[in-house]
C-alpha cells in the first residue's frame, strides 16, 4: 500500500473523530438548553450567585459577592494559600470609593 | 492527462515525504507526542474555562439587579432592616429583598455548607416538581417530624447519607446549648448540581437561629430595578445616601465571569507559559538546522535532479502533516478528556480542597476562535520553521553538502 493511501486512511480516521465530537456537542448543547428554563428557575429562587466548583472558601464559593479585602484573608499582604484560588483572577471591583494600594510604611 | 500527471507527481512528494517522516520514526513519533500533550493542555484549559463561563453566564439574567452589602472595617458585616424602607422609597425600586444566608462549617465531615434562608411555604407546586426529589425517607415531606424542614443540594445529601443522617440532621454548636434538628424533605435535582451542591434551602426563622443572625439583622439586601436603564443610577444613589453601603450589580457579576478566567488568572496563564515555552523549545531546534545525514539526502536529491522548490515541498509537507495532525489530535483529545472523563486530574485544582464538589459534567464551549488562534500559532511557525534550513541545504552546492555534510 502506497504511503499516501495510508494517511488517506489516517485523515479519514480523523475526520470521523471530529464527526463525533460535533455530533457529541450538538447533543449535549440541546440537554444545557432544556435543562437551562430549570437553572433559571433555580436561580431566581436561590439568587446568589455563583457555581459551587469549589466550597473551600467563602470567597471562592461566591467570589464575586466577596469582598476587596477577603481574598487578603486577615491583613493585604497575606498570600493566598488555598489551592482553588490560584484558578481564578479577581472580581470586578470597579465601584469601590477608592483604591486599594499597599505602600511601604512611612518612617516616623 | 497534464492534470492527471501533475495529481501523481504531487502524490510521489507526498509519498516520499511520508516515507521520510516514517524513516526517522522515534524522531517523528517523539516530536508528535510533545505536540499533542502541548495541544492538548492548551485547548483542554480553554475548554474547561470557557465551559464554566458558560455556566456562570446561563443564569446571571436571573439574579437581583443589585446587592447591597454592609461594609464595616474592609469587611462585609450584617446588614440592618432600617435600611430596608430607605432604599425601597428610592424612585425605580421594585422591591427590596433581605436574605440570610451563609455558611455552616462541619468539623467532623470538614464540608463548608452554604445555607440560604428561605421560606418553603412559598414554593410553588410546578418549582417544587421542576427543582426537588422527594427524600425517599418522608414522602412529600408531610410526616417530617420536626418544626424546621429544609431541601438540600446532592452533594449535601449524599454526604449525609454516609454518615446516616439523610433523614434528620442535627445542627449543633456548643454556644447554642441545644440542637436544631431539621428534616430534610427534599434534594435538588441533580441537573442544578452545579449550583446547589453545597446547597441547604432552609427556612429563614432556623437559617437565622444557625447563622446566630440577631433579629433585624440580614445577611445582605437583594434590590429587584424593572428598568435595566435605572440599575447604575439606583445603586450610585445607594451608595451616595449610604457610604458605608456596597452595591454589586448584574452587570458588575458579569464582567466578573467574562474576565475570571481570563489570562490574569494563575491557571490559564501558568498554562499558556508551559506551553509557550515548551513549543519555543521545539521550535528552536527544527530552525536549529537539518541533521547531517538529513543535509547529505538534500544533496544527494539535488544531485539526481531534484528542483529546489520540490525539496521545499518535501519539508513543506512533513512539517505541515505533523503540526496539523498533532493538532487535530490534540484537540480531539482534550475534548474527551473535558468532557467525557469529566476533566479528570485537571478537576481537582478547581475542587481545591472542598468536601463538598460537583460532578463536572460541562456544557461544550467550543471557541472557533480559539481553534482558528491554536492552529494557526501551532501550525504555522512550525511549516516555516521546517522549510528555511531545508532552503539553506537546497542553495547549497550539492557536491559540498555530500562531502561536507554542512
Amino acid at each position: 500500500m502506497r504511503y499516501s493511501t495510508k494517511l488517506l486512511l489516517i485523515v479519514m480516521l480523523l475526520s470521523a473523530g471530529i464527526s463525533v465530537v460535533i455530533i457529541d456537542v450538538m447533543v449535549r448543547t440541546d440537554q444545557f438548553n432544556k435543562s437551562r428554563a430549570q437553572n433559571n428557575r433555580f436561580q431566581k429562587i436561590v439568587s446568589i450567585p455563583d457555581l459551587g466548583i469549589t466550597t473551600a472558601a467563602r470567597y471562592l464559593r461566591h467570589y464575586s459577592l466577596s469582598d476587596s479585602t477577603t481574598p487578603f484573608q486577615d491583613y493585604p499582604v497575606s498570600r493566598e494559600h488555598f489551592p482553588a484560588g490560584f484558578v481564578y483572577a479577581p472580581p470586578d471591583y470597579s465601584n469601590l470609593s477608592g483604591r486599594i494600594s499597599i505602600n511601604p510604611l512611612s518612617k516616623r | 492527462m497534464a492534470f492527471r500527471n501533475l495529481l501523481e507527481r504531487q502524490r510521489n512528494i507526498l509519498d516520499y515525504s511520508l516515507q521520510n517522516l516514517y524513516r526517522r520514526k522515534e524522531k517523528t513519533l517523539f516530536i508528535l507526542v510533545i505536540f499533542v500533550l502541548l495541544i492538548s493542555l492548551i485547548s483542554s484549559i480553554l475548554f474547561i474555562t470557557g465551559s464554566l463561563t458558560r455556566e456562570m453566564m446561563s443564569t446571571v439574567g436571573e439574579l437581583p439587579e443589585i446587592t447591597v452589602q454592609k461594609i464595616q472595617g474592609g469587611r462585609q458585616t450584617n446588614i440592618s432592616s432600617t435600611y430596608l424602607n430607605e432604599i425601597e422609597s428610592i424612585p425605580g425600586v421594585e422591591a427590596v429583598d433581605p436574605r440570610v444566608w451563609g455558611y455552616f462549617y462541619l468539623e467532623s465531615l470538614e464540608a463548608n455548607f452554604t445555607i440560604f434562608g428561605f421560606d418553603l411555604n412559598t414554593l410553588e407546586e410546578s418549582d417544587y416538581e421542576k427543582l426537588i426529589t422527594d427524600n425517599p425517607k418522608f414522602t412529600n415531606g408531610k410526616d417530617a417530624n420536626n418544626i424546621f424542614k429544609m431541601v438540600v443540594g446532592p452533594g449535601v445529601y449524599n454526604l449525609f447519607k454516609k454518615v446516616s443522617m439523610d433523614d434528620t440532621f442535627l445542627f449543633f454548636n456548643p454556644n447554642w446549648g441545644e440542637s436544631i434538628p431539621i428534616d430534610i424533605i427534599g434534594i435538588f435535582k441533580p441537573e442544578t448540581e452545579l449550583q446547589s451542591v453545597d446547597l441547604m434551602l432552609i427556612q429563614t426563622e432556623a437559617a437565622r437561629k444557625i447563622l446566630e443572625l440577631p433579629a433585624n439583622q440580614y445577611t445582605d439586601l437583594a434590590v429587584y430595578v424593572s428598568n435595566p436603564e435605572e440599575i447604575e443610577n439606583i445603586a450610585r444613589k445607594i451608595k451616595l445616601h449610604f457610604p458605608e453601603l456596597r452595591t454589586i450589580t448584574q452587570s458588575q457579576i458579569q464582567s466578573t465571569y467574562s474576565s475570571v478566567f481570563g489570562w490574569r488568572s494563575g491557571l490559564v496563564l501558568s498554562g499558556l507559559l508551559v506551553v509557550i515555552a515548551a513549543y519555543l523549545v521545539l521550535i528552536w531546534d527544527r530552525a536549529g538546522g537539518l541533521s547531517q545525514e538529513e543535509r547529505k539526502e538534500i544533496g544527494i536529491l539535488k544531485a539526481i535532479g531534484w528542483d529546489t522548490d520540490m525539496i521545499l515541498s518535501v519539508k513543506f509537507i512533513e512539517g505541515l502533516l505533523l503540526s496539523l495532525m498533532s493538532t487535530i489530535l490534540g484537540i480531539l483529545l482534550s475534548y474527551i478528556h473535558i468532557y467525557w472523563f469529566e476533566a479528570v486530574g485537571l478537576r481537582e485544582v478547581f475542587i481545591g480542597w472542598s468536601t463538598v464538589y460537583p460532578s463536572f459534567k460541562l456544557v461544550p464551549h467550543i471557541d472557533l476562535k480559539y481553534i482558528i488562534l491554536i492552529l494557526t500559532i501551532a501550525v504555522v511557525p512550525y511549516c516555516a520553521v521546517s522549510i528555511v534550513p531545508a532552503w539553506k541545504a537546497a542553495i547549497t552546492d550539492p557536491d559540498k553538502v555530500i562531502r561536507n555534510g554542512n
